[in-house]
């Protein structure tokens, strides 16, 4: 679209001109207050408010720019620390499970012990009944010369 | 009957009772070792079972301890992933009130000494020149 076509060109032409062409010295005075002193029409006031308009705007949006990545950071720590939750959480069951496991390790082991008391007991027993079950030498001698003794009797 | 007979029955007698007194004994002596024999036995196996028992308990410990260690990894990752992000939350938040002032000021100023040319200028700066 060619400038010098549209309204807001030719406009801001005719915006334009007055901050050449001021009107009175009393206007000037009165409406460039707080510019140093610098005479300003309606139109130049306008203009100047606008461009402090445009200033605040840019500022507004850099803080809005600034906001969203706050945000987004504050988001993401978040996210992170419901992970952690999570994973916490998570161990917290496991540790539980582990502990469990290891009493339970224990326990079995201490039966294990038991039961390996009671391989011992009874071998024990086995080995005293075997001892039982072998004569002694001395024994033996009796025995040949109980066997003896009868069959001279019988003879 | 003779004295002879009588002796050799009573003889005999005291043979078979004393062969069956012997074959008693040693039948209760060989019941007991292996009464003990099959106690020893089953103690064993008992004493198997509990020790398998054990083991299992020992690597399923084992296994959790494996995981603890992993998700104590995990976490510890996350967390020096959350320190950088503190680290950045600080920074933008430094940004922001650098912004906030700085918007403070612009809002403060009510007129900035410009001409229109000017004016558009920064006005197709926010995106809306004056064509």
């Amino acid at each position: 679209m060619p400038k010098s076509d549209t309204g807001a060109s030719s406009r801001s032409k005719t915006e334009a001109e007055p901050q050449i062409n001021v009107a009175s010295t009393t206007e000037r005075q009165s409406l460039s207050a707080q510019h140093g002193g610098k005479p300003q029409t309606k139109e130049s006031g306008l203009i100047n408010a606008c461009a402090a308009a445009v200033g605040d705007l840019k500022a507004t949006r850099v803080l809005v720019e600034t906001l969203t990545d706050e945000n987004a950071a504050l988001k993401n720590r978040l996210d992170s620390e419901k992970q952690t939750a999570a994973l916490l959480t998570e161990l917290n069951a496991t540790r539980k499970s582990e502990t469990d496991a290891l009493r339970e390790t224990v326990a079995a082991k201490n039966e294990a012990i038991v039961a390996k008391d009671a391989v011992i007991a009874s071998q024990d027993t086995l080995i005293e009944a075997l001892k039982k079950k072998k004569s002694s030498p001395w024994k033996r001698l009796g025995d040949v010369l109980i066997g003896a003794a009868l069959f001279a009797v019988l003879k | 009957m003779t004295l002879q007979t009588k002796i050799y029955i009573a003889g005999g007698v005291a043979i078979v009772l004393i062969v069956l007194t012997m074959s008693l004994s040693m039948w209760m002596t060989n019941h007991r070792i292996t009464q003990a024999e099959r106690a020893a036995s089953a103690a064993k196996q008992a004493a198997a079972e509990k020790e398998k028992l054990a083991a299992e308990k020992e690597t399923e410990a084992a296994t959790y301890k494996e995981k603890t260690e992993y998700l104590e990894k995990q976490i510890a990752e996350i967390e020096a992933t959350a320190r950088k992000q503190d680290e950045e939350i600080e920074r933008t938040k430094n940004n922001t009130a650098a912004a906030r002032s700085r918007v403070d000021r612009a809002r403060s100023v009510r007129s900035v000494d410009t001409n229109a040319d000017e004016l558009c200028g920064k006005l197709a700066e926010v995106g809306h020149g004056c064509e």
